[in-house]
């Protein structure tokens, strides 16, 4: 299986990811996970239909691209290709069995369902398939590999693992075909992020966070990277790594379920859009607070860097750097004051630049990733004890809200909004 | 004074106008009156029909009721001898088993009666509310001006029978006393130009169950610390409603109920079983 991480190549200036010519990050279930909840909860089983959609944008776009690189024209050899880009991905194995007319397709260790079922199954009684990424790139694999004026081939997930009550064994999705054109939405490309204005000015700007970070925190970046390119992928597309299940993720597709849902919710119930905010913005804190964390923790890490710095400036400025090698966005540790407050920019993250390619300027905050990432920032300096036995163990996330202080998170700045950079700060506020 | 003579005038023209569009969906609220203070005549009259309750048995007492209070509250506020002060108290009489809430608008009274069961401030406060979107509708006259003024000197003091009232009445009847026509309720029209209806509320057993699903969500999903915030976001309630259960409308339990299904992954059956 080949290892995802030697697909991936950085756009430097940016701390961004591409895959072929599409941008990608690297996250972990946890984010995976929450934010297609987040989906459910505001839009019920229209959330269900969104994520595909997207998924089906996003996979179509990169298999494509893959596709006409590589000249692979055979419908059998298209569908082995796009088999191989999700598995090395990290997100699956997908067998197909599959005409023009349709057929189904087979999946294994799903990102999300398998992950649901490692995660949830003591707790839930899932009833609903969870795999809307994967029908949505079996979709577009699909019809890539058989093309027609006719329309798409539209997969539905007939049975998944996630549906606790019955636990079958795997994934099984039925695609037929549906008179109806594809949609498409502007895809996030490399080319089109390259040419997003950055904010000019010299180093001695200070408004303007500086490309360059320490030695230290360099060497922090190179070394998850090259951590990640070297990461294994077993032969169920499964890349289990720094105590999380990791994969890439189009930033199309995370961009797009974001942002149609809480357009959605905001065109149709405004009352609710903090709600909406709140939850997006937890899913990015869950994510980057197991992934960040799980790194450091790490033995892997551990091993090269030695145990995790105490100092919270030091830890500050090496948590910032991996977020870079993660594809998450140039971001730079501004400001810290131990137990009071941390200040985080960028002059681009992912979502930034998805929002700018995809719907322009805006007056309101959108830069919920960014708040989140400023929490779980705020929690592993500060809540995270790393010279524990496991300092990620199952339960230190949920312990974290049981007491201690409450953190408030606000977005000071964004280039959405017309400022030039983006610009999060997190404050500690009384113990609960 | 006392009300006129019963039988003087025609029917038609002192039916009390039914409240039903005010009254309706506010719990716990027993009869909702309007007299008039002068002649303590019928204005307008709503009685929840297994309430137990006439409204023209209730009035007369309640007029003189607000008289003596209102003589006393012009005591208490002024002090000295300042006959001719007007002084309009709002009252409340709490029992074992009702409250009652007496407020004065011009020559009228509205009194609003509820059950114990509906907590004191919130009965204030439906109170208030109705009495604020009567107040357009009454008559602009302020003829009990003059009555309260005479109120010092001519005050009927009711009998201290106990307020519960036995029997029952399916609907306000017409109360044949006689009045100033002047004052007659035949322009009103309750209903469509109100300005506010207090919105229906969820009833205690109501209350009680989605409390008992609060927490039983909280207790068991998987993030505990946004358990509210996905289940107001499923259900489409803000989460202050969520911490005041109180203020939630008859059908918010199922849109709960199916919120906490889902996240979840729960059966209605098995949910109700738990809960």
């Amino acid at each position: 299986m080949t290892p995802f991480g030697l697909l991936v190549r950085p756009l430097a200036p940016q701390g961004l990811l591409s895959l072929g010519d599409q941008l990608v990050i690297h996250a972990c279930h946890h984010h995976a996970l929450f934010l297609d909840q987040t989906v459910s909860d505001a839009l019920g089983g229209e959330g269900w239909a969104v994520r595909r959609q997207a998924a089906f944008e996003s996979a179509h776009a990169l298999i494509a691209s893959f596709c006409s690189d590589f000249g692979v024209f055979d419908p059998v050899e298209r569908l082995e290709l796009a088999a191989e880009l999700f598995a090395a991905m990290g997100h699956g194995r997908l067998t197909f069995d599959l005409t023009a007319e349709g057929g189904t397709a087979r999946g294994h260790g799903l990102h999300h369902g398998a992950s649901f079922v490692e995660k949830y199954a003591a707790v839930l009684k899932n009833r609903r398939p969870v795999d809307a990424f994967a029908a949505g790139f079996i979709s577009a694999a699909a019809s890539i590999a058989y093309p027609s004026d006719w329309g798409t081939l539209e997969a539905d997930e007939t049975t998944c693992v996630a549906q606790l009550a019955a636990r079958p064994a795997e994934c099984v999705f039925a695609l037929s075909r549906r008179p109806e054109r594809p949609r498409f939405g502007a895809v996030v490309t490399r080319p089109l992020v390259e040419q997003l204005p950055l904010p000019s000015g010299d180093e001695g700007d200070r408004a303007l966070p500086s490309h360059r970070l320490s030695p230290e925190t360099d060497l922090a970046v190179t070394d998850l990277a090259r951590l990640l390119h070297s990461a294994p992928v077993d032969h169920e597309g499964i890349t289990n790594v720094f105590g999380v299940r990791l994969a890439l993720v189009p930033v199309s597709y995370l961009g797009q379920i974001t942002f149609d849902t809480v357009h959605l919710v905001e065109k149709r119930a405004p009352e609710l859009f903090p709600l909406v905010g709140a939850l997006v913005r937890e899913a990015a804190q869950i994510g980057a607070f197991h992934l960040l964390g799980g790194i450091l923790a790490s033995p892997s890490w551990r091993a090269e860097h030695g145990p995790v710095a105490a100092d919270p400036e030091e830890r500050f400025n090496t948590l910032v750097g991996l977020t870079r090698a993660l594809g998450w966005g140039a971001f730079h540790p501004t400001e810290l004051v131990p137990g009071k407050s941390l200040v985080l920019t960028a002059k681009v993250t992912h979502e930034s630049a998805y929002y700018a390619v995809r719907h322009g300027s805006t007056v309101l905050r959108r830069l919920f990733f960014q708040q989140g990432l400023a929490l779980a920032l705020m929690q592993l300096l500060h809540r995270v004890d790393f010279t524990a036995e496991e300092p990620i163990a199952k339960g230190v996330y949920g312990a974290l809200f049981k007491s201690g202080p409450r953190l408030h998170v606000e977005e000071t700045r964004s280039p959405l909004r017309g400022d030039r950079i983006c610009e999060v700060v997190t404050t500690v506020l009384a113990d609960r | 004074m006392s009300p006129a003579p019963e039988g003087v005038r025609p029917p038609a023209m002192s039916a009390p106008l039914a409240l039903d569009g005010l009254a309706y969906g506010i719990d716990f609220l027993d009869a909702l009156l309007v007299f008039h203070l002068g002649d303590g005549r019928v204005h307008a009259a709503w009685v929840r029909p297994d309430a137990g309750l006439r409204a023209e048995e209730m009035v007369g007492t309640l007029r003189d009721a607000y008289r003596i209070c209102q003589f006393a509250a012009r005591r208490i506020a002024g002090g000295a001898d300042r006959r001719g002060e007007r002084v309009d108290p709002l009252i409340s009489i709490e029992l074992p088993d009702r409250i009652a809430l007496l407020r004065r608008i011009r020559s009228h009274v509205v009194v609003c009666v509820f059950e114990t069961a509906m907590p004191l401030g919130m009965a204030r406060m439906i109170a208030a509310r109705l009495a604020a979107t009567l107040e357009p509708e009454l008559p602009l006259t302020d003829a009990a001006g003059a009555v309260a003024a005479a109120a010092a000197i001519d005050v009927r003091v009711a009998p201290a029978a106990p307020f519960a009232l036995s029997g029952s009445v399916a609907a306000p009847r017409v109360h044949e006393t006689t009045g100033d026509e002047e004052r007659g309720p035949s322009t009103m029209t309750f209903g469509n130009r109100r300005r506010s209806l207090p919105p229906a509320r969820a009833t205690l057993g109501e209350q009680s169950r989605i409390r008992g699903l609060l927490a039983y969500l909280e207790a068991h999903a998987p993030e505990p610390h946004v358990a509210r915030t996905r289940l107001a976001l499923r259900a489409g309630i803000g989460l202050v409603a969520l911490d005041h259960p109180e203020t939630l409308g008859p059908d918010s339990i199922v849109l709960i109920e199916t919120a906490v299904e889902d996240i979840l992954g729960q059966d209605r059956a098995e949910l109700a079983r738990i809960t």
